[in-house]
Formats: structure tokens, C-alpha cells, sequence
């Protein structure tokens, strides 16, 4: 286990490195990526833009400035270009927001994907397997913004059920809290519920015609029992590794729209508005952090997953 | 030729010590690798329209054996000869020629077969090979399926469109579409049903004697490989334990594994049913990473002493080609354990008292 | 004493895309308690339906069932799902063909056998997981205390055959159906898994239904033998009779093909010519018919399963009685039966002779 557990950081490690890489690159080679002119103002004279290039090290070369930038990450000192502001005390800042809004949804889309999924597989053919096939390829097929737009419209702007943007601390409100987040949590779940519980209940199907399924009822289990104990338990496995990346997705910032489109002020947002202004410091810290989330979470996927299914062995 | 005998003259296939092993990782960190031998130093000759038959469990690498004959496995050591030439590890240019004349037919004719061609594509493509010029084809392909005992009507059907005993009858047709000198056969009959395998296995026979044919027939059933054999040899956990004459192997078993082997076949007779003792050893085969010391099959065997524990025995020719790698083969003098009454003991154990000559 | 099983023109239909499959066609027999019945028959015969269908196990919405199956004079065939679900696994117990697949990979094979223990009797987790050792102690396997804690991917095939024979026997069944038990199983494990479940069975008195295609199993362990082709019982006798008399020319085509160890070799095996009737448009008259080198005008129409009608019964010399209980479905008269099958083995030899002799 402990060995794992080294060889996964082994991994973790290279992939981070390339990750970081990657995305440092990027911003050198995207146009209109000078950051020394815009760090200098509108109006800059040669010279002070001279300054800055100084100052902030441009003129280094490229490894160097990779250096500088990840030594900065490990010490949590880097500064933003636009606001001049320490990036990591930014994003602690919009963690709660972000946090609230992943674990909620994470748990929301996962509890109602395995219920729609199960009704349909055990009602295949039915009324309600159908209602719920074409309300899953609806969600799929519609995009989260969309969604988040359409409930604001409605439940927001039109009938006053939930507020319309912005969040509350939990430390503040439980209810304003939860209130505030109700839309946001439905419009990032819609089409994971829809996508999930399609993945689940084809997996349901095919492992009810399982031998070990006809074993059970041999043994005189109730209908009830053999669809718990013996259909779910194993068409779990691939609903979880697939939740625990998508997961790692929301919870490293990738719910941008939703947080923009709420208004929550996370740490989505907050990389939202870095991109439109090409800020590169807190880009590069957001998605390290994403990249470590994605692959600590990952990990412990691959634990639950032995657990899950013990024919997958860790070792051997 | 005497039936039965080793080849005198030259032989189509030899194998010299061959060897197939596959890495398998262990630890954590899959660096450990230890490697499974499923073909251990195995010596055999072919001789041009001889069967031999090639006996086995599963697992005891029989289909590796198979695998490696027709090099859809590279041997990892030995030497592999086709008429007289090496084709060991041959390039798969070179190798062009006698993959023509070297068939195989496997034992699930559903998958071995391409399920979106029609029966006529897939024979056409061996002919093709061959050279069998265009205009000629057609006819070639209606000639095969009457060969194999099928309607030349059917040459535009798919494989799922037949029975499991007529798409054997595909498989078989297909590797004479290349006009092969040597078949190997993977359990060629195992998924058909009784009244079905003595059509196809009295099929491979005729084919055999038209077409003068070598077969390497590898098979777990006894009773279909002592029927199809010219000369039989058992393996156990990657080699040979013991290489006959068909009707001495079953008159005559030297090793204990063969006699225990043939003595846990059921016999559909009443009488010889009762009568017989039936359990014979017991357990399983080792783990193939983890092999005894000394003979592979001492923790099951009766007769096993510590000479067996010691040296590794080697195949020796007990007269008429009736070739065995055991210390105290069943002829000899027995050195029988003294055990009591067998009973059950799970893998592993060697008690068992019935082998007794 | 009342039988254990009786089962009465038990019919199975299935409703599929292609039309309607009669599986099974009027399947009549009853078992009496600890003894062994054979179902011997080959793919499509519906043998394995029978079994199944003795249990519910067939029951769906595209299922036609029909006839009655009585269970300690209780019918089953179309008792309510709980009612069912009682004698599932309790009374009857069942052992399924591939033992590699009927055991839940993610469940320790232990509370696996305690599930099926826990659904039929009120007893504690731990009680239940004692009885689980015992019983996987008995079917032999080593160490079961720490063997009940692995999963089904850390046994062979035979020691997961092993487990299943426990999960049968853990709730004292009287009768245990095994369909194929031994087919995926090599020989040598075969025989260990036999004797095993021989004993087992003669020990606690259980009956058992063994469903197969292997004719030397039939031998070694049947008391009563049933020869079904196409859906329907073609022979049912007891299994001396059956390997000493055989009546229905299906039946001695059958065990004439099976390669036998212990005979001399033949140069050709006797086959039986043609393939296996389509339960979706079966020969009109006895399924086996197009295949049967002795079928007459009357075989258009079905015959029944009845013993052999003696024609020397009428006052001539009898020439020799068969079995009773001997049934069998053929239009041929007992005589007639016997004659021709001696002049087919006859033919056999001489092709087998002739062929041998050209080899040589």
C-alpha cells in the first residue's frame, strides 16, 4: 500500500511538471502576450516599460522565468500583473464558494444519477424508463449555461423562489447559504445526473443478466436483495471513477460558467477574469491547483476502487 | 511407416527444446518480474501425414504448444524447424511461404471466424494466396464446402447463419483453402456437441487420408485424441511427461499422471463404472510461478520419493518409442508410500493409494 | 411414500422475435427422495430448461409456462414468487455449469454462502458464518476459516465448484439440481467433484437432478437416466436398463458416438448424420426423424412415451421382457428395436473393420 502510494506521487509529480510546463508555454506563445506592456499602463514611455521588463524579470530567459514562476508558486508568493495582489490569497478567498458548490453538486448529481439510472433499469421499457431516457438525453444535450440561465429566468427574475446571484457564507447564513446555491448546484448536475445515469443503467442491464445474478435468485433472494446486493454493488464501479474525476474537474475550477453565471465569486470566476485579462501568475496557480486536486482525487478513486471491485489488486 | 512410430524419414516439424515463456510482473511496483515457462524445453517430430495428438489440462500449455508451432508465438528459446529449415524466429516475410502450407483451426469457430464476411470471402482469401487464379475461384470455393460436407449453395451466407458443427466446417475449409501440409488443430471439437464431434472428427480423418495431411491435434478429451492419433504426447505444467504410440500411451500409461488422467475419464458402462476406482490423485496442478522442485507433478503423485523431490527427470525411451520422464514409471518396481485411504485434502496433497500397479 | 418431485407434462414456451421456441414439450417424471436422475441430452435439447423451470428460474414476461411441478406435494409451477422463493436455495437447491461465473466477484465467497443461509433461517451473522467454515470444510477445502474471506478470483475452477456445492447443500436441501456442474472443469478435478457430490448427496440423502451430456457421467452416477432431444423425453428408464436395453434408435445412435476408452479402437467413429431439429420449426412427428436412418410413414405423427409394445405378447414366444418403468417414444415394436439395433452395430463394426483395415 505504502509503495502505491509512492509510485502514485512518482506519477503526480511528472504530471504536474508537464502540466505546469504546458501552460507556462502557452501564455508565451498566445498574441497580445507582452505582459510588460500592459503591467505598464496605457501611456508608458519606453523606458518605464524598460523598468518593468526589469523588474518582473521578461528579460530573462525562458527557463528562468519558469523557475522564478514555480519557486513563487511553492512559497505562495506570486503576485498578479493586473492587481498587484497576492494570487493565493485570492484564491483562498473564493475557495468556500467553489468548495460549496462542488461537494454539493458532486453529491446531488451522483445520489440522483444512481436513482434515475436504477429506475430505468429496473423499469427497462417501461413508461418511467422512457420519461427518464428522454429527460437524460435533454440534460446531456443541454449546456450548463443554458440551464443555469433558464432557471434564473424563471425561478430568480420571474417567481422570486431563489435569489439571483452572488453567495452567501456559510459561516453567515445556513439558509441564505443553501439558498443561494440551490440553482447553481442544479445547473452544474443536470448533465451529469443525465450522462451518469445513462452509463449506470446499461450497466445494470447487462450484469442483470449476469450468472451470478440467476445464482442469487437460485439462493432465494428477494428481487429487492439481488438488485442492491448483487446488480448495483457492481455496476457502481464505473459510475465512481468517472464521478471521481469529474469531480476533481468542478472542485479544481472547472465549474467556470456556473460561478459566472451565479455570480459566486469562486475560484472559477476568479480564472475567468484572469484569462480576459491574460494575467498569467494566478493562471498558472489555479490550474496547479486543479491539477494537484484532479490527481489526489484520482488516487484515492483508484483505493475506493479496489474496494469496490477486490479483483483489481493494487499490487500484482 | 509403421503407424506410430517416430518419423524415419525426414520430418515436416521438428521442435528442439522449445521454449515459451510469458513475463509476469509482481510487487508493487511490477519491476519483480518472474516469468511463466507454459512450454518447457519441449523435443518433437512430425513426420509428412502424421497426427499427433498433444494431451493435456487446462493450463498445462498445450495451446502455447500450438501457439508456437504455427508462430503466432515467437518461441523464446529452441529451435523450431520446417522441413529442415529454421523458422524459429523468422521475419514474418520470410515466414510468408509456410505460413501457407502451416494451418490452424481453432476451437470456437464463432470467433475465429470473420463474422462480417460471407463464407465465400473468407475461403477466397486463402486461395487468393495461393495464387488460385480468378477465374477459378468460384468452382475452388464450391469444391472446398463439399470437402468439408457443406452446401456450395451456401457460399454467400454468413458464419452465424450456420450451426456450431457446420462453422467448424468453415474453419477447417478455410485452412485447406491455403493447401496446408500440416494443421494444427486447438481443441478442434470441445464446443460441439457428442453426435456432432464424430461427424467432424471422422471428417479430419478423411481430409487427412485426400489430402495427406499432418495434424498437431491438441485436445483436453482422451477419447477423441486416442481416436484421432497416430502418436500422443501428455503434458503437464509446460512439458512433456510422457510421448507414445497412441494405442500403447492407453494400453500401457508409464507415468502416473497419464494413468490418473486416463483412469478419471467416466466410461459409459455400467458395470465398468461401478467397478472402477475412480479417484486417483488428488488436487490440482501447481501454481506455475511457484513450480516443485525436482518433477512437476510430485505433490500429487503417489509414487513420489525423495530421488523425485531431488533431480528433475527426463524423458527415456521405455522401448517401442514409448518415451517417459518419471523415476518409478508404472512398469518399474513400485515404491509406493505406504497411505491410508484417500480422502479428500484439498491441492497439494499426495495421498492416494490406488496407483499401485 | 410420495415422491419428492413430480413433474407433469411440464411445457416451457418461449415468445421470441423469431416466433414462438417450445422449448420443453410435455416433460413428465418423478423423483423419489436420495435418488439420482440424469437428463442427458445434447445443446438445445432442453435439458438446462427443465432444470431451470423446475425452479421458476424461467419465469418471464416472454415465457409460457405450463404442466405442474410438485415439490413435496406442493406445485410450484405456479406458486407466488415468495412462495418460490422459499424453496429456492432452501428445498432446492441448484450448482450451475461455470463455476467461474456464478459466483459474485466482489462478495467474499463466505457471506456469500451466509446471504443464502441468512434469507432462509433466522440465525445470527456469526452463527450463520460458522455453519459457512463447516460446510466449506466439508466440501473440501483447505484451511476454510481464512478461505471464507477470499474473493471468487482466488480459487481454481474445481475449488469455486467446491464453494457452489456448499452454497447448495447450507440450507439441507432434498434435492439438489446440478446443470453441467463438471463441463468447465477439467477431468482429473471432474472426478474429484463428482465423488464429492456423490457422497454428499448419499450421506444426507439428497436427491439430485444431473443435468448433462457426458454419457460416462450418466453411467457412474444416475439411478434413472432421461434421453431428451428437441424438447421432449425420448427415453426414460432406469439407468441399467438404459445402458444394457437401449430402446430409442436416438439413444443408441448416442452412446454408439461417444469415443470410448475402454474398447478397442475403430477407424471411424459412428456418427449420428444431420443436425439437431430448430425449436422454431421442428420436424413435424418425432423431432428426431430427419435424422433417424429407421423412420416409417408413422413417424409423421408424434409417438408417445410408453413402453415398447411386445408384438410377441400375443401368445407367441416372448423374447425377453424389458425393464419396467422403461419408456420410451418410437413407433417401432420392442422386437423390431432390438433387431435393427444389433444390425446397426453390426454395420458400425463392419465400417470401423473395414476402415481399420485400410489404415493399416
Amino acid at each position: 500500500m505504502a509503495r502505491f502510494a509512492l509510485r502514485r506521487l512518482f506519477q503526480a509529480v511528472i504530471v504536474l511538471f508537464f502540466v505546469s510546463v504546458f501552460t507556462f508555454l502557452i501564455f508565451q506563445v498566445i498574441p497580445d502576450g507582452t505582459p510588460a506592456l500592459r503591467l505598464a499602463g496605457k501611456s508608458a514611455t519606453p523606458q518605464t516599460i524598460a523598468a518593468v521588463v526589469r523588474q518582473w524579470g521578461f528579460n530573462k530567459p525562458i527557463w528562468v522565468q519558469y523557475a522564478d514562476m514555480m519557486g513563487r508558486i511553492f512559497t505562495g508568493s506570486v503576485i498578479s500583473y493586473s492587481e498587484h495582489v497576492n494570487v493565493l490569497s485570492q484564491i483562498e478567498r473564493g475557495l468556500p464558494a467553489t468548495l460549496s458548490l462542488a461537494i454539493g453538486a458532486g453529491v446531488i448529481w451522483f445520489v440522483f444519477a444512481v436513482v434515475v439510472g436504477a429506475l430505468c433499469a429496473v423499469r427497462a421499457g417501461h413508461f418511467i424508463d422512457r420519461l427518464l431516457t428522454l429527460l437524460s438525453l435533454t440534460a446531456i444535450s443541454a449546456p450548463t449555461f443554458v440551464v443555469g440561465a433558464l432557471g434564473l429566468y424563471f425561478l430568480a427574475w420571474r417567481v422570486h423562489v431563489f435569489p439571483l446571484s452572488g453567495y452567501v457564507p456559510l459561516s453567515q447564513s445556513v439558509g441564505q447559504w443553501f439558498m443561494h446555491l440551490v440553482l447553481p448546484w442544479i445547473s452544474l448536475s443536470v448533465v451529469y445526473i443525465g450522462l451518469y445515469s445513462r452509463v449506470l443503467r446499461s450497466t445494470m442491464l447487462d450484469n442483470m443478466h449476469e450468472d451470478y445474478v440467476r445464482t442469487a435468485r437460485a439462493k432465494g433472494l428477494s428481487e429487492r436483495k439481488i438488485l442492491i446486493r448483487h446488480v448495483l454493488r457492481t455496476s457502481l464501479i464505473p459510475i465512481v471513477s468517472m464521478w471521481g474525476l469529474d469531480f476533481a474537474g468542478v472542485i479544481g475550477g472547472g465549474a467556470i460558467l456556473v460561478e459566472v453565471v451565479f455570480n459566486l465569486d469562486g475560484v472559477g470566476q476568479y480564472a475567468a477574469e484572469s484569462i480576459q485579462a491574460l494575467d498569467v501568475p494566478p493562471l498558472m496557480v489555479i490550474v496547479m491547483y486543479g491539477a494537484v486536486l484532479v490527481v489526489l482525487i484520482a488516487a484515492l478513486v483508484d483505493v475506493l476502487y479496489v474496494w469496490l471491485d477486490p479483483r483489481v489488486r493494487l499490487e500484482a | 511407416m509403421s503407424v506410430g512410430a517416430p518419423p524415419t524419414t525426414a520430418p515436416l516439424l521438428e521442435a528442439r527444446n522449445l521454449e515459451l515463456r510469458y513475463p509476469v510482473r509482481t510487487g508493487t511496483l511490477r519491476r519483480s518480474t518472474r516469468y511463466v515457462r507454459a512450454v518447457d524445453d519441449v523435443s518433437l517430430e512430425l513426420a509428412p501425414g502424421e497426427t499427433l495428438g498433444v494431451v493435456g489440462e487446462s493450463g498445462c500449455g498445450k495451446s502455447s504448444l500450438a501457439r508456437c508451432l504455427v508462430r503466432l508465438a515467437t518461441p523464446t528459446a529452441g529451435s523450431l524447424l520446417y522441413r529442415g529449415t529454421d523458422i524459429t524466429r523468422a521475419s514474418p516475410r520470410s515466414l510468408r511461404p509456410v505460413r501457407r502450407e502451416i494451418q490452424m483451426v481453432f476451437q470456437d469457430p464463432e470467433a475465429s471466424l470473420n463474422g462480417r464476411k460471407r463464407v465465400g470471402q473468407i475461403l477466397a482469401t486463402g486461395l487468393k494466396l495461393r495464387g488460385v487464379p480468378t477465374t477459378e475461384i468460384k468452382e475452388e470455393i464450391g469444391e472446398l464446402l463439399r470437402l468439408v460436407g457443406l452446401d456450395p449453395g451456401h457460399v454467400d451466407h454468413f458464419p452465424h447463419e450456420f450451426s456450431g458443427g457446420q462453422r467448424q466446417r468453415i474453419g477447417i475449409a478455410r485452412a485447406l483453402s491455403a493447401d496446408p501440409r500440416l494443421i494444427v488443430l486447438d481443441e478442434p471439437v470441445s464446443a460441439l456437441d457428442v453426435s456432432i464431434r464424430a461427424q467432424v472428427v471422422n471428417l479430419l480423418s478423411d481430409l487427412r487420408q485426400e489430402r495427406s495431411l499432418a495434424y498437431v491435434f491438441v485436445a483436453h478429451d482422451l477419447a477423441v485424441i486416442r481416436h484421432a492419433s497416430d502418436r500422443i504426447a501428455v503434458m503437464y505444467l509446460g512439458r512433456i511427461v510422457e510421448q507414445s504410440p497412441a494405442d500403447d500411451l492407453y494400453d500401457r500409461p508409464l507415468h502416473p499422471y497419464t494413468a490418473a488422467l486416463l483412469a478419471a475419464v467416466p466410461v459409459p458402462d455400467r458395470a465398468a463404472a461401478r467397478g472402477r476406482s475412480r479417484v486417483v490423485i488428488r488436487g490440482e496442478p501447481a501454481n506455475a510461478l511457484e513450480l516443485p522442485s525436482g518433477c512437476r507433478f510430485r505433490p500429487r503423485c503417489p509414487r513420489a520419493t525423495e530421488l523425485c523431490a531431488a533431480v528433475d527427470p527426463q524423458l527415456a525411451d521405455h522401448g517401442g518409442h514409448h518415451l517417459v520422464a518419471c523415476h518409478h514409471p508404472l512398469d518399474g518396481p513400485a515404491q509406493v508410500k505406504s497411505t491410508g485411504p484417500a480422502r479428500m485434502d484439498g491441492p497439494g496433497s499426495a495421498e492416494a493409494d490406488q496407483l499401485r500397479p | 411414500m410420495a415422491p419428492l418431485l413430480e413433474v407433469e407434462r411440464l411445457g416451457v414456451r418461449f415468445h421470441t422475435d423469431g416466433g414462438v421456441v417450445r422449448a420443453v414439450d410435455g416433460v413428465s417424471f418423478a423423483l423419489a427422495h436420495g435418488k439420482v436422475l440424469a437428463i442427458v441430452g445434447e445443446s438445445g435439447s432442453g435439458k438446462s430448461v427443465t432444470a431451470l423451470s423446475l425452479m421458476g428460474l424461467t419465469r418471464s414476461a416472454n415465457t409460457e409456462l405450463d404442466g405442474a411441478v410438485r415439490f413435496d406435494g406442493k406445485d410450484l409451477l405456479n406458486a407466488p414468487e415468495d412462495e418460490l422463493r422459499r424453496v429456492r436455495g432452501g428445498g432446492m437447491a441448484m450448482i450451475f455449469q461455470n463455476p467461474m461465473t456464478a459466483l459474485n466477484p466482489v462478495q467474499r465467497v463466505g457471506a456469500q454462502i451466509v446471504e443464502q443461509i441468512r434469507t432462509h433461517e433466522r440465525i445470527s451473522r456469526s452463527e450463520a458464518w460458522e455453519r459457512t467454515v463447516a460446510l466449506l470444510r466439508r466440501v473440501g477445502i483447505p484451511r476454510p476459516e481464512v478461505r471464507a474471506r477470499a474473493y471468487p478470483h482466488e480459487f481454481s475452477g474445481g475449488m469455486r465448484q467446491r464453494v457452489m456445492i456448499a452454497a447448495a447443500l447450507s440450507c439441507a436441501p432434498r434435492l439438489i439440481v446440478a446443470d453441467e456442474p463438471t463441463t468447465a472443469l477439467d477431468v482429473t478435478t471432474q472426478s474429484q467433484i463428482m465423488d464429492e457430490l456423490e457422497q454428499l448427496c448419499r450421506e444426507s440423502t439428497v436427491a439430485l437432478i444431473l443435468i448433462t451430456h457426458d454419457i460416462g457421467l450418466v453411467a457412474r452416477m444416475a439411478d434413472d437416466v432421461m434421453v431428451m432431444y428437441g424438447g421432449r423425453v425420448l427415453e426414460h428408464a432406469p439407468a441399467d436398463a438404459l445402458f444394457e436395453d437401449p430402446l430409442h434408435p436416438y439413444t443408441w445412435a448416442l452412446l454408439r458416438s461417444v469415443p470410448r476408452l475402454d474398447r478397442e479402437r475403430v477407424g471411424r467413429l459412428p456418427t449420428i448424420g444431420g443436425s439437431p431439429p430448430s425449436l422454431l420449426n421442428p420436424p413435424a412427428g418425432c423431432h428426431f426423424r430427419p435424422r433417424c436412418p429407421h423412420s416409417f410413414d408413422r413417424c409423421v405423427e408424434v409417438p408417445p412415451l410408453r413402453e415398447s409394445v411386445d408384438p410377441a405378447a400375443d401368445g407367441e414366444e416372448v423374447r425377453g421382457k424389458q425393464d419396467e418403468g422403461h419408456l420410451d417414444r418410437c413407433w417401432l415394436d420392442l422386437d423390431t428395436k432390438r433387431r435393427l439395433r444389433h444390425l446397426d452395430r453390426l454395420d458400425t463394426q463392419a465400417v470401423a473393420l473395414a476402415c481399420t483395415d485400410g489404415a493399416a
